[in-house]
This record gives structure tokens, sequence and C-alpha cells, in this order.
């Protein structure tokens, strides 16, 4: 069954926008009657700073491993702040990713640099980081003996990484190197087979000719070239994977990052058609973003009447996907006003994502292992920092939110504060069902501290609430 | 009795009921008891050395090799072996411990390494696998239980978050974290200059009186049981996940994590340290029926102490004091309670440290050959196991890699040949290694 509009509102918002919408943009859609109001909708995301700071986090969380420790290196925030500003003006994703490949300079000057000092400029870490994120393979299997299911040989792992041997590196660990030292390309490197002395020479997974000698141009260049031409099979189809993936919390290969033989798509014809757009358009992220949210599977609800696993599986039904901690601190912010005071316009809610330390502090506390993102990873402690935790408290505080304020103002009826509360998290009014439980607790000859009290704890239960926590 | 019975519970009844009796009269009669049911349950207690723990200057020394560097040897209590100098408590104790000393793994990296080590499986394979604490939390756990089955106390959890993790199991095998050096302030001092190791955010809300939360907690149900009518998946998961929070925030066995209820004196043969301090509370969390504590040693900095790529002797001398302390009286107070037995502990970090001193008086990362310990229920205690060259480089008996490790430690838990089961059904076993049954009991 197709999703209620004010499903669709949410999930549109927290999947191009990362956060939930405002209650003003929640009632700017509701009121709009023009029948391309969704699509209206889905441009004007797709061109906010929200969509270009959200997307970096996600970009970021797979192109980064994490748990290194990157502040000699200048942090994650350069390094978001040149994605955000890729995203936002829309290059197109081939170059984004020469851009990567092919960074250089001082090591402290972070930037998409970043890429390389995360693997420790080591050519097998960053030959398994760039086959798993930009072509969907993990090569990685292969480093120490032939892969145990996939076609790919110890020799084809090593070949590829050799594109990586030629940049400059430190002789000894990176962590004891000056960070100014610089990146660049060298005319001199090989790898080796582990426990051996046997040179590899580079090679193309799809045995493209490499060249060598005088003149020829640097390994790393012929490695981006090749990778992101129109003509490779992986690149292509593995964005549009992964995008598909972010937006159905499955991909059409499931892992997303896992081609082969043993994790065919669901849909090969599907996967070509996105694959084949996406050349078409110039590697236009947001025109795939676009074609995707338009989609008919998208705008398909998370609920039905009866419990099938096999619908979401087969995108015949939306799965439920978790927040990430940056989604829940952010929706939290713009639902009671944390951090962004309303200013008056409509349109003009923007999170502060990069920089932003309360938000920093929170997602150390909160952030929760790697893993689908059908699965709630949360744990206890994930739940206790939301029902007890500062940002809570401070959220549902009667002299500390932002939201709670704003509903002292005399000319609503303490339905429409209800509502607005309802707005603010869920995105839409409560049900009929609910306004019975909800005259139990408030109605409108409630008023002073019992009032406040109530409303509070009204907020409070609609924040821990699964249908608040989670994008469905 | 009955296992499911909380111990303390059992305590309490008993003591009110003795009145003023002396503890030592009715206490080793009440350990013996404990002792002698087979079907009482099993625990297990992970000593994670953060940062890879050097074997030359702890279990296996090499007093007559350059590479020794400065610790003397003593003798412990078991004929033959010898410890470093700065564990005299535990030499006296060596009886409950076996030392491996022919671990010999394939990852020098601290990221690799620490999942290797905790899980038994090289990471970034196909399957995100429990690390052992959430996979002993699902064999050994007590589902009556309002704590959770797996508790880390002081992790430095930055080398490898899914290390920490439960992997396929779930969330609701994944830990209760008691101070963490990422997360500030945690690993702070408290009023009476101990570590202030607490549960972050176990208590209501400032202001939040219990009929108020129960207020909260109706409005919240009512809306959980609205959306779990027509959804499953995630959103039932996150249902599971705070019920288990709010049975815990409401159990009297939450006071298991406030350690101002130890005699002062005890606190402090423990050690005024997140290493001394977790141990004692992990004694009061498997005490409670809780089936796995980890404790992290040397994070208290908000770095892996363990990393001694320089000054090593003398910060090897300040860890081995603290682990000296926190562990023996660990074992000494279980075994007063009786639950010594039924409690195996593991002593390990994420590889071990050259033999050869670098320039800086350091030891740098060391896979090839180092050590283990395993030690209380069901160990053979008072050996150590394999044996390194003279130089300390190579193993030359008795090699044992990460899943003979692991092995040995399901065996001695009663865990033989038992697996998890992955969401597809698979059976996955615990570990996949050959237990060593001469360090068994």
């Amino acid at each position: 069954m197709p999703a209620e509009n004010n499903e669709l509102l949410r999930r549109v918002y927290l999947d191009l926008a990362g956060r939930t919408p405002s209650v003003s943009e929640v009632r700017a859609f509701e009121n709009d009657e023009s029948t391309n109001r969704f699509e209206a909708l889905v441009d004007r995301l797709l061109k906010s700073p929200d969509h270009a700071s959200h997307l970096a986090t996600v970009w970021r969380r797979f192109l980064i491993p994490e748990g290194v420790d990157l502040t000699a290196f200048g942090g994650v925030e350069a390094f978001d702040q040149w994605l955000a500003e890729r995203f936002s003006s829309d290059d197109s994703y081939d170059e984004v990713v020469r851009n990567l490949l092919l960074a250089e300079g001082r090591l402290v000057r972070s930037g998409p640099l970043l890429f390389y000092s995360a693997a420790k400029l080591d050519p097998d870490q960053l030959a398994s980081r760039t086959a798993r994120v930009f072509l969907g393979m993990r090569l990685e299997c292969a480093q120490c003996h032939d892969h145990p299911f996939e076609p790919w040989a110890q020799d084809e792992f090593w070949g590829f990484a050799a594109f990586f041997a030629r940049i400059s590196r430190p002789n000894g660990t990176l962590e004891n190197v000056s960070t100014v030292m610089r990146v660049s390309d060298v005319d001199r490197g090989e790898v080796m087979l582990p426990e051996t002395e046997k040179v590899i020479a580079p090679k193309f997974l799809d045995g493209s000719e490499v060249l060598e000698g005088d003149g020829a141009p640097a390994r790393r260049q012929q490695l981006a070239d090749w990778l992101t031409a129109a003509r490779n099979p992986f690149f292509a189809r593995a964005t549009a994977n992964r995008v598909w993936g972010q937006l159905f919390g499955k991909g059409i290969v499931e892992p997303i990052d896992n081609f082969g033989i043993e994790h065919q798509p669901a849909s090969p014809e599907l996967l070509d058609l996105l694959a084949g757009h996406f050349v078409g358009t110039d590697f236009s992220l947001r025109e795939l973003f676009r074609s995707i949210v338009l989609s008919k599977a998208y705008r398909l609800s998370s609920g039905a009447v009866s419990v099938d696993d096999n619908r979401p599986e087969l995108f015949a039904q939306m799965n439920i996907k978790t927040l990430t901690a940056e989604q829940v601190y952010d929706c939290i912010s713009v639902a009671t006003l944390l951090d962004s005071a309303p200013t008056g316009e409509a349109m003009a809610i923007n999170v502060a994502r990069i920089g932003n330390t309360s938000r920093a502090a929170f997602v150390q506390q909160f952030r929760t292992p790697v893993g689908r993102n059908t699965e709630y990873q949360g744990g206890i402690p994930q739940a206790l920092t939301l029902m007890n935790g500062g940002l809570i408290s401070g959220a549902t505080g009667l002299s500390t939110s932002g939201l709670l304020t704003s509903l002292e103002a005399p000319f609503f009826t303490n339905k429409e504060r209800i509502e607005v509360l309802y707005l603010a998290t869920l995105s839409r009014k409560p049900r009929p069902s609910e306004w019975k439980l909800l005259d139990g607790y408030i109605d409108e000859d409630t008023k002073g501290n019992e009032l406040q009290e109530g409303l509070a704890d009204i907020l409070w239960a609609l924040l821990n609430s699964a249908e608040f926590t989670l994008n469905h | 009795m009955t296992s499911k019975l909380s111990r303390r519970r059992m305590m309490s009844t008993l003591a009110a009921g003795i009145g003023g009796a002396s503890v030592s009269g009715w206490f080793p009669a009440f350990a013996d008891q404990l002792v002698s049911d087979p079907k009482r349950q099993r625990h297990c207690i992970l000593l994670w050395m953060s940062g890879g723990p050097t074997q030359t200057d702890t279990w296996d020394l090499k007093p007559n090799h350059e590479n020794g560097g400065e610790f003397k040897e003593i003798q412990t209590a078991s004929p033959g072996l010898r410890f470093s100098e700065h564990l005299p408590k535990l030499a006296a104790m060596s009886d409950e411990l076996a030392v491996l000393r022919g671990l010999s793994t394939g990852e020098g990296d601290h990221g690799r390494g620490t999942y290797l080590m905790r899980t038994g499986k090289v990471p970034l394979g196909p399957m995100q696998y429990p690390s052992i604490g959430a996979s002993l939390a699902n064999q050994l756990g007590n589902q009556e239980l309002a704590l959770p089955g797996y508790v880390s106390v002081g992790p430095f959890r930055a080398f490898n978050q899914d290390a920490f993790g439960a992997g396929f199991l779930g969330p609701r095998f994944g830990p209760l974290i008691v101070g963490a050096s990422d997360i500030p302030g945690q690993m702070a001092n408290g009023a009476q200059g101990f570590p202030n190791l607490r549960v972050q955010s176990l208590d209501r809300a400032a202001g939040i009186d219990e009929a108020r939360m129960k207020k909260r907690l109706g409005i919240w149900k009512s809306l959980q049981d609205d959306f779990l009518k027509t959804r499953t998946g995630a959103a039932k998961t996150h249902n599971t996940v705070y019920e288990g929070a709010v049975q815990l925030m409401n159990s009297e066995d939450a006071e298991a994590f406030d350690l101002s209820k130890e005699p002062e004196k005890l606190r402090e043969d423990y050690g005024r340290t997140v290493f001394g301090q977790g141990c004692l509370m992990a004694r009061r969390l498997i005490e409670r029926g809780v089936a796995f504590v980890e404790v992290s040693l040397g994070t208290s900095s908000g770095g892996p102490g363990w990393d001694t790529h320089s000054d090593n002797f003398n910060a090897v001398q300040r860890l081995s004091t603290d682990l000296d302390a926190g562990w023996a009286t660990l074992m000494k107070d279980l075994k007063d309670r009786g639950l010594l037995e039924s409690t195996t502990i593991i002593w390990m970090g994420e590889f071990g440290r050259t033999p050869q001193i670098n320039p800086n008086a350091g030891r740098d990362h060391f896979p090839g050959a180092w050590s283990a310990v395993l030690a209380g229920g069901g160990i053979a205690g008072g050996q150590a196991y394999g044996k390194t060259s003279e130089d300390g480089i190579e193993v030359v008996d008795g090699m044992v890699d990460e899943e003979d490790l692991l092995s040995t430690l399901c065996h001695s838990l009663g865990l033989k040949g038992k697996s998890n089961t992955a969401p597809n059904g698979r059976p996955i076993p615990l570990a996949e290694g050959k237990a060593i049954e001469s360090v068994l009991a």
C-alpha cells in the first residue's frame, strides 16, 4: 500500500535532509494544494544545505573507517566540509572520486587527502577500501589467499594494490611522521606478494592495458581514469546500488559493497537501468537521488496489515530504517528548537552540523556498531541516554526547551499545543484513538504547572518512541 | 538452591536470619554449598589489556638474555613457575593461574588485533561476529535478570568499535558500558578519591520522580503499542531494548554499580584505579548473576596504556602494580564467596610486544610469540603451557592461536562444542580451535 502523505513527508526529509521536518515545514506541505507538491519538495530538498551536509556525513562514514584517530591529520571536519561543498555544487560523482583518488599535498591539510591518511597510505588498505567503496567489491578476502567464493586470485588483489605503490610515504609508521609531509606521486615503489620477494605489477580487474615506462601517466592517474570511466561496469552499478541501499535500507545487491557470485542482484534489470541513467546524466548524484525518491517503490508504506518479511526484502513494502546517531541528534534539535531558533521564514531551517561540538559529543556517546541500517543497533546505553540523558532533559525541561517555551503563547488551545508536539516529532497530528488517551492527561481545563508538566511528559514519550527514533 | 534465585537476595535473607553472627562463621559453609551445585551459573571475567601487553616483562621473562630488560623474576607459589617481580600478589596465588606462553597470532595492528582476539575472527569478513562478551552473555546469561549479560568497565573502544559489539547476535547482547575512555569525564575521580565509575544516565533525570516517570512510560507504552501493531523488525527490537533499560532502572540489582556500599578497606585493596574498582564492580555483578564482565587496564588516561613504544619499564611497572592489586584481590574476594570455582578469568590484549627493546626503551607490536593467562573455574592452575625461545622471538613448544585460546575458555565454562545462531539460522561455533586439555581442570 502507498505511504500516507505525512509518512512520506517525514521519510523524504530524513533521507534527503537527514532530519525530520519542522512544524512549519509540515504545515507548508499540508497546505500546498498543487498536484506536484511532492516533486517540488524533493527538488527543494536536493538543493538545500542540509542535503549537502547530510550526504557529507553519510559519505564520510563509509569513506573513512571508524576507530582511526585522525586529529593529527586535521580531523574529519575539513573532510566533511570538502564533501559538503562538492555535493552542494552538484559536482559530478566521477569528478569527486577522481579528486579523492588523486589527492595530494600536506597530510595536515586534511580535506580529500584524509582518504589516504585514514588508510595510513598503505597500498593494501587503500586497495581494499577503494574496491569496496567505489566498486562494491570486497577484494581484501583475496589479500592473503585466493578468494574463497569469488574469482579473485591473490595476484589480482596485489595487482590492484600496485596502483597505490608509487606515492610518497614515510619510512616509519604514519603515527610517527610529521604531518607536514607531502603526499604526491613518485617514480618508484612496488608491492610484493606477502611473505615472498615477488613484485606484482599493476593490473586492472578487467584486464585493461596498463601503461608503463617513460612518459606513462602516474599509476594513480591511470587507476582513477579507469575506475571512473563510463565503460567501467562496476563503478556506476556500485554507486547506484549504494544510493538505493541508503534510501531503501537494503541494496539491490546486498550487502551493498559485496557484488559477486554469492550476492546476485534482486533485479539485474533495475540495477542496469539505474546505472545507465547515472552514466547518462554525467554521474549526477542529485539526479540519481531524485529518480529513486520519485519512484513508486520509494513511496510505499512501511506498515502492512499482515506481517510478511518477504515484502520489504523485495521492495514491495518500505523497510524501516534506523537513524544514525547524527540523525537522532538533528531530529531532536529540529523538533525541540535546540540549536536553530526559528527564523520566521518557513523554509529557513538549516541544522548546524559541521563543527557543532555538542552534536559531536552526543554522537560519540550514542554511536552504535555499523550494521545493516534496517536493524536497530542501539542497546541499553542508548536507551538510557534518550530517557535520562542531558540532551533530552534539556529538550523537555520547562525552562530550557525552545519548543515548550513557544507553546506558552496564550493564543493556543491545549489541543493545539498537543498537536504541535506531534507535528514537531512525528510530523503528523494525533489520531482519534490517541486523542482519547491524551484527553486523560490534558484537557482544555488543564493549566499552570500541571499543563506544563503534562506537555513535557508527552514530549518525552514522543521523543522516546519507536515512531520518532526510526525512519519508516 | 536454584541457580535462578539471586545469590545476593539469598545472602541478605540468610544474613537477616543470622543476625549478629560473624561473617567468617557462615560464609565458608555457604561457599561450600555453592561449589557443590553442579547446575549453577557459570561466569567469565575478561581482563582486557588495551594496547598490547608485554609478555617479556610479565609472564615470560628472559633474565639471561639481552631482550630480558630491567625486571627480575620471582618464584611463585607453584614449583618452577616464575613471574615478574612486580606481580607478587598474583605469584602468591599462582595455583589458580595457567599461563599460556606459546600464543601466536597473525595481527599486529591495534584495530585488527583487537577484533581478532575478541571474536576469534579476522576483521572485515562477510559477517559481523559477536565479541566473546556478547557470545558468552548469550550462552550463559540468565534471561530473567534485570542486569544485562555483558558489562564492560573502562573500555577504550577507539581501535575497533565492532570488537566490543554483539555482531549478528543483536543489541540485546551488546555491552553495558561503565566508564569509557571515549566519553568525557567518565573516568574521573569521585568524592572519596576513587574513580567515579557509574552507568551513564541510569538515574532518572533531575526533577523527575518515580510517579512522573511512571506517567511518562504510560504515554510511551501506548505510542509503542500502536506503532508495533503494523510494524516489525527494527521497531520490535527498539521496544525490547527499551523494556530492558526500564527494567534495569527499576531493579534493585542496579545497586551493583554503586561501589560506595563496599567497605573502604576492601576498596583500597582493589586499588584506587579504574581497573581495581572495575574488578570490584565485576565481583558485585557476578554475584548478582551477570554472565560476562570485562575490565580494561591502562585506559584511564584516555589511551591504551599497554602500548609501550617508549619508556616501557616505568609504564609496565605501574601497570603491573595496578594489575596485581586488582586481580589478586578479585580472586580472593570471589574465592571467599564461593564464586571463583564458577568464574573463569581470562587475561589478554590484542597482541604481545617485541622481545627486543627499541632505542626508546620501548617494545613494539608483536603477535608472533606472546602470552595470555587463564584462571579460576575450570582451569588447572599452577602451570605454564608452551615455551618461547631463549630470545623470546619464537614459540618452541605449545604453540596456540586465538581460536585455541577461546576454545579453551569455552571448554572451561562448560560450553564445549556450543554454537550461536546467525540470523539466517546457521550455527556459528563459539570458537573453532583446539582446546588445550592440559590446562583444563
